[in-house]
């Protein structure tokens, strides 16, 4: 198995310009139609592609009826073509309410700087989650540093917790990338598993859920990965405070009623509560993700 | 006949047997054939659907997309009619993924198809495949078989019987019808024969009565005129007395030989020769003056009727005794010699003997080869022999030559 730099590549960079170039194209329509919008102005909800946007759209239209119908004013919901592009739709406040992941909402920071923060997720009763550095349970390896000479399996290049955490935990452990014998991306969680149970690699990083999905299959923990705060909403730099602050009550509303109930088990099945949400919680991986970055800057 | 029926009987069933045997042979080969030829098929098929599949499996294991495997895997196994289960092992013993149809089959094979992916990794396809459907197909056709068979051998079965047998049947039918016939004149026959008899005892009966008179006044006649007549009328009366006598004794014999016809055989075990020494002991009493050498066989032992054979030798030796008289030193010897295990008995004199050009007439009723006035005697006597010999189904023949004796040979059993 060939090594494969990570994360960007030339193709990814040329979509992204292009994705840019549309994002900038519809934000000439949203500004010129803003400008001679009256108060009927829809609200745009935007999601990051981590289903099929049909599902997705399924997922979430409950969420856009109850704020539509709460704030007397039409919600739609956009679905942005790649992370990346989402990241800069909300950074540059052509969407008013984006849900992202807490890989993203770091990368936001970063470029554009804090925007507010609606609300976090609660899956079962968890605010935050982790990763685990998986292994067979008939290896004899019990420790990260063990990993030097093996061959690891990592999930999607970009996954914070199949890809990004367990990197950074390697690099910990005094384990680069160059230390291993093979990796190879393989694109999801379970793939990584399986990956790894069927003795093509030694070990491997998976998000927990994943990870006791497999326990009874053969897996066993090498360790945990940090907590990470979970995925959040945020609203865009633009909306009045008053806007924000009546969004933000009614999704840290949600678990009040069975409504409300309905409405986060359909965006995600575990969910049980939206809470309050800080820059703070996020700053975990946000030092993580620098340390990588400097960790790719010293070895490139 | 019916023998022969029941051979060519026992042969068809023979026939029938052998070509059942050779039929189930066939129908064997012919099953196991076409089981051979549905399971080759379905391993040929399958293969070639395992094959596609392996590499599939491979093209997705070596991007490393291990989960689309297991979709994989249930979709080949959801399409799939004959496969009832779906494995896939990696080298170190992982099941990465597994199909199983509900129902396990009654009936199946296994096969297994090795994948090969990466630099060397392999994995390892276990495939159980359902033949419950071949089974049950080869089975329908095998009843189908069997059942074809069945007939064609009953058939077959049924012509030959009808081919082979008839014939047979008609000609036997033909015989019974002819046995028939015959025992029906042989009863007529009889029915006549016995009417005959019975008239000949009443007619030898009722004649007596009259010839008593007359033998009886004729001899008063000679008494009360002797000296009255002249000696040619008295040689008349003398004459007729003993023609008178003569008679007599031809109707006792009669009466005889009927009786003897009329009589049923009582067969038991008979001393002959105490017999023979009892009748020559009685010959010498009444005929004391004759000096006659008798030989009897000592032993001598028969199975018929006793009072039968008393008859038969009683008649033969009277004739040896008789015919014995004029000969200078006579001689009668009573034997038994043993041919072909059947006893021959024989009364030998040395007597006048006869002529044996006439020997055809000398079983029969009447017929007298000597002269009344040569050796007296009626006729009847080797009738009377005949008769008994043949009631114990014997045989008799007799050797002569004039003036050198006679031989009479019997038997009272059937050659065989």
């Amino acid at each position: 198995m060939a090594k494969k730099n990570l994360p960007f590549q030339p193709l990814q960079e040329v979509a992204m310009k292009f994705a840019r170039l549309v994002l900038i194209f519809f934000g000439v329509l949203l500004a010129t139609g803003l400008t001679c919008a009256s108060a009927d102005t829809p609200l745009l909800l935007g999601i990051h592609p981590y289903k099929a946007p049909s599902k997705l759209l399924t997922a979430f239209t409950p969420l856009a009826n109850y704020l539509s119908e709460a704030l007397e004013r039409r919600v739609e919901i956009r679905i942005s073509p790649d992370y990346q592009a989402h990241i800069q739709a909300i950074g540059e406040d052509q969407l008013d309410i984006a849900y992202m992941g807490p890989a993203s909402y770091v990368a936001l920071t970063e470029n554009y700087g804090k925007k507010p923060l609606l609300a976090k997720q609660v899956i079962h009763g968890k605010a935050s989650f982790r990763g685990a550095i998986v292994t067979r349970q008939d290896t004899n390896l019990h420790s990260l540093a063990e990993l030097k000479g093996k061959r690891f399996a990592f999930g999607d290049p970009q996954s914070t917790m199949s890809s990004l955490l367990p990197r950074y935990m390697l690099l910990k452990a005094g384990v680069t990338l160059d230390d291993l014998a093979a990796y190879h991306f393989l694109g999801s969680h379970d793939n990584v598993a399986l990956g790894v149970l069927s003795g093509d690699f030694d070990a491997g990083g998976v998000k927990e859920a994943v990870y006791k999905k497999y326990r009874p299959r053969g897996i066993k923990l090498i360790t945990y990965t940090p907590e990470i705060a979970e995925h959040l909403f945020v609203a865009g730099k633009h909306m009045k405070p008053g806007m924000v602050r009546r969004i933000c009550n009614l999704l840290l509303d949600l678990d009040r009623t069975a409504e409300g109930r309905r409405i986060m088990r359909a965006i995600k099945p575990g969910m049980t509560a939206m809470i309050k949400a800080k820059d703070s919680d996020y700053q975990t991986l946000r030092d993580i993700l620098r340390t990588l970055k400097q960790a790719d800057r010293h070895h490139g | 006949m019916t023998e022969e029926l029941s051979r060519t009987r026992r042969s068809i069933i023979g026939l029938i047997a052998v070509l059942g045997i050779f039929v189930f042979i066939a129908d064997l080969l012919i099953i196991t054939q076409v089981y051979q030829r549905n399971i080759t098929q379905l391993e040929h098929s399958v293969q070639n659907e395992a094959n596609i599949f392996a590499n599939l499996v491979a093209e997705n294991l070596n991007r490393g997309d291990y989960s689309a495997v297991e979709s994989a895997l249930l979709n080949w196994g959801a399409k799939s009619t004959h496969i009832s289960s779906i494995d896939i092992v990696t080298d170190n013993g992982f099941e990465l993924g597994s199909y199983r149809k509900p129902e396990h089959p009654a009936h199946w094979t296994q096969f297994s198809q090795t994948i090969r992916y990466g630099n060397d990794a392999s994995a390892t396809i276990h495939l159980t495949v359902d033949t419950s459907y071949i089974r049950n197909y080869v089975l329908s056709l095998s009843s189908q078989l069997i059942a074809f068979s069945l007939l064609l051998i009953a058939l077959l079965g049924y012509f030959l019987r009808r081919i082979a047998l008839r014939p047979l049947n008609d000609e036997i039918e033909e015989h019974l019808r002819t046995e028939e016939q015959l025992e029906k004149n042989a009863r007529g026959l009889k029915l006549a024969k016995n009417e005959l008899e019975a008239y000949s005892y009443t007619l030898a009966h009722d004649l007596r009565t009259p010839l008593r008179a007359i033998i009886s006044f004729t001899q008063i006649i000679k008494e009360d005129c002797a000296g009255k007549l002249d000696a040619e009328d008295m040689d008349h009366l003398e004459r007729i007395h003993h023609a008178g006598q003569h008679m007599s004794a031809l109707i006792d014999d009669l009466v005889q030989l009927s009786r003897i016809s009329q009589t049923t055989v009582k067969p038991v075990d008979c001393d002959v020769s105490a017999i023979s020494t009892a009748l020559l002991e009685h010959l010498r009493q009444a005929d004391p003056d004759r000096e006659i050498s008798c030989r009897v066989q000592p032993g001598m032992r028969a199975f018929g009727d006793p009072k039968l054979i008393e008859q038969l030798l009683g008649n033969l030796v009277d004739n040896a005794w008789k015919y014995t008289r004029k000969t200078a030193s006579p001689s009668i010897e009573i034997g038994m010699r043993r041919q072909r295990g059947v006893k021959y008995f024989y009364v030998s004199d040395n007597g006048a003997g006869f002529d044996m050009q006439y020997v055809d007439k000398l079983f029969e009723p009447f017929q007298r080869l000597h002269t009344a006035t040569e050796f007296e005697g009626t006729g009847i006597g080797l009738a009377s022999v005949r008769r008994v010999v043949e009631m114990h189904n014997g045989n008799i023949r007799a050797e002569a030559a004039p003036g050198k004796g006679c031989t009479i040979t019997f038997s009272l059993e059937p050659a065989r």
